[in-house]
């Protein structure tokens, strides 16, 4: 509803038609009442904005139903066959909505709306007669009650019985509500005032004596003699608080067209399944479309760039391995052939050792002099005071027996060693107490 | 063909495409997993091979430094012995010579000697590595004697030689 920024509400009310345009003007729905010639003909036919239209009250039920659980999606699950028990006909020659779900003790409570599915084709037939196609087709009570609230606002909190009574030439709707909630609609012969006490008086929970206070909210056609006759007397024997709305004929038409562009109150379409307005179908249509494009184009997207990455990596390895390929060949200075990886650096290593095994006298020429190494030892056994018994060193090796003064006190000539990049391990042996400790150095 | 046909097919086309995307999608995400393990190995192996190639550089390096020296032999490890503990009696050990290549030949020289005071022998190894073409010592065998600082020492020289 929020690309909509005009609506029209189509009301028959006696037998003539009001027809009321709903606007949004900054964020604010302004209504005025139209001809119904001034109404587009496309908005006629239900395209566009479209026009709304109600289901009279006397040609649909309403029930509030109470689910034994508090999770919502159970709840709704069973809620069908809850209000299939309060029919008297069957659910499915029905159409009907849950205008409002909502959790209250443990328990879901829930608020039908409905009505047969032959009277909703009959009323969109009268409508058709009258070249009328609604978008929508709203419940008159929830229209009604919703559109009395956006009027004459209340609160959660205000406690007390409000009446919203629709008159009209031989039968008026009463919708009755607590607070901000509501709670039936019932349609009931116009002046028949007892009929009206009886029902405030089950509403107010007592069934017996005067009718409970009430706040009391007059439309409709007010100024027939049995409307008027009834206004009177209901003032005459109640207790309350009376409202009559701006412009009370057309009050159902702005509740409608004002509840096409904000129906964020118990919004209900009974214009559902088959009988679905065309464009309704079409708009979902296309939004289904564009929802299958946006998956179509997230899927194409997936596929090119699952492609890409699978190339890229591909692509990357064969890099690597031809520049490893490359390097491995001008490093052995032979044709490597299809050798790759381990198989290509095992040739390398061949080809280079042969090559190592005559040059390597040439490099032994530059290696670190063993003289230094001889040097160092002497140097450390003799500041550490440690007998050398044994020392021999060749390139690569080395071993050193001796004793020591103290358990660590060869310590200091492993760490040389080590430093001068010999490997070796100390193997000490434990000697009497006044003995000297005997200890190899090897590799 | 009806727009519910037509939605349908659009919505079947957006599923399969997406099936298949994810299909490929753990397959891309496969080959990377394969190519980052691939690079990782490439990379050990890369390690290795330029290892091997600067250990082949330093070799070569060292041959053509040689190469560049005059001709001549390095002088007689008698007279460089004599010069650092004159008198001493030494063993003449071993002496060969080995070719290396074409140009160059590698003599090997072993000097043993008994009871010799390890510093002078130490200041003889310096002597003999310090001389042009040098000496290298590549191996050393010292045995404590009942004297301090004195030992049985057996030591190998090489020297790479122009033939």
């Amino acid at each position: 509803m929020s690309s909509v920024r005009t609506a029209y509400g189509i009301d028959d009310l006696d037998g003539s038609v009001i027809a009321v345009r709903a606007e949004l003007v900054r964020g604010r729905v302004v209504t005025s009442r139209i001809d119904l010639g001034s109404i587009p003909p496309a908005a006629l036919a239900g395209t566009g904005g479209g026009c709304r239209a109600a289901m009279p009250v006397r040609q649909s039920f309403s029930h509030e139903l109470q689910a034994p659980f508090a999770r919502r999606a159970r709840a709704i699950r069973v809620l069908p066959t809850l209000l299939d028990l309060e029919l008297p006909f069957a659910l499915d020659d029905c159409v009907y909505a849950f205008a409002e779900i909502r959790p209250a003790a443990g328990t879901t409570r829930a608020l039908a709306v409905g009505s047969r599915t032959t009277a909703i084709v009959q009323r969109l037939e009268d409508l058709a007669a009258r070249e009328i196609n609604p978008l929508t087709l709203d419940h008159e009570g929830l229209a009604l009650w919703a559109g009395s609230l956006r009027e004459l606002p209340r609160g959660e909190s205000e406690h007390g019985l409000r009446v919203m009574v629709r008159c009209g030439a031989g039968r008026s709707t009463v919708v009755v509500g607590s607070g901000a909630r509501f709670r039936g609609a019932h349609s009931v012969r116009t002046g028949d005032v007892a009929q009206v006490g009886r029902l405030l008086r089950a509403y107010a929970g007592d069934g017996a004596g005067d009718a409970p206070p009430c706040e009391w909210v007059w439309a409709g056609n007010l100024e027939i003699p049995e409307a008027i006759a009834m206004q009177e007397s209901l003032a005459a024997g109640q207790v309350g608080t009376r409202a009559t709305l701006d412009d009370p004929a057309a009050f159902l038409a702005r509740c409608l067209a004002s509840r096409a562009l904000q129906s964020r109150m118990l919004p209900c379409d009974l214009r559902s399944g088959r009988l679905t307005h065309p464009s309704v179908i079409t708009r979902e249509r296309r939004r289904l479309n564009a929802a299958a494009a946006l998956f179509l184009a997230g899927g194409i997207l997936l596929c090119g760039g699952s492609l890409l990455a699978t190339g890229l990596a591909r692509e990357q390895a064969r890099v690597a391995e031809n520049a490893f390929q490359a390097r491995a060949q001008d490093v052995a200075g032979i044709d490597l052939g299809a050798a790759r990886r381990e198989y290509a650096l095992s040739i390398v290593e061949a080809q280079l050792a042969e090559r190592a095994d005559a040059l390597r006298p040439f490099a032994d020429v530059f290696s670190p002099s063993l003289t230094e190494v001889l040097l160092s030892v002497l140097s450390i056994g003799k500041s550490e005071s440690l007998q050398l018994q044994l020392l021999s060193v060749n390139r690569g090796e080395i071993m050193i027996q001796g004793v020591a003064g103290e358990w660590r006190g060869c310590d200091g000539l492993v760490d040389s060693l080590r430093e001068a990049g010999y490997p070796v391990v100390l193997d000490r042996r434990d000697a009497l107490e006044g003995e000297r400790i005997p200890f190899t150095i090897r590799q | 063909m009806n727009a519910a046909r037509s939605t349908r097919l659009l919505w079947l086309a957006a599923i399969v495409l997406v099936v298949v995307g994810l299909v490929l999608g753990i397959q891309a995400e496969k080959a990377i997993r394969t190519t980052g393990q691939e690079l990782t190995k490439l990379s050990v192996l890369s390690e290795s091979l330029d290892r091997l190639a600067a250990t082949d550089r330093q070799y070569l390096s060292a041959r053509r430094e040689l190469d560049a020296l005059p001709p001549g032999r390095p002088p007689r490890l008698e007279v460089l012995l004599e010069r650092a503990l004159p008198g001493a009696a030494f063993d003449d050990g071993r002496e060969s010579v080995s070719r290396v290549s074409e140009e160059w030949g590698l003599r090997q020289r072993e000097v043993s000697l008994n009871r010799a005071p390890l510093e002078a022998v130490m200041a003889f190894a310096r002597e003999a590595e310090s001389c042009r073409p040098p000496w290298k010592l590549v191996s050393c065998i010292i045995r404590a004697t009942a004297v301090a600082g004195q030992g049985d020492v057996v030591l190998t020289f090489e020297s790479l030689e122009r033939r």
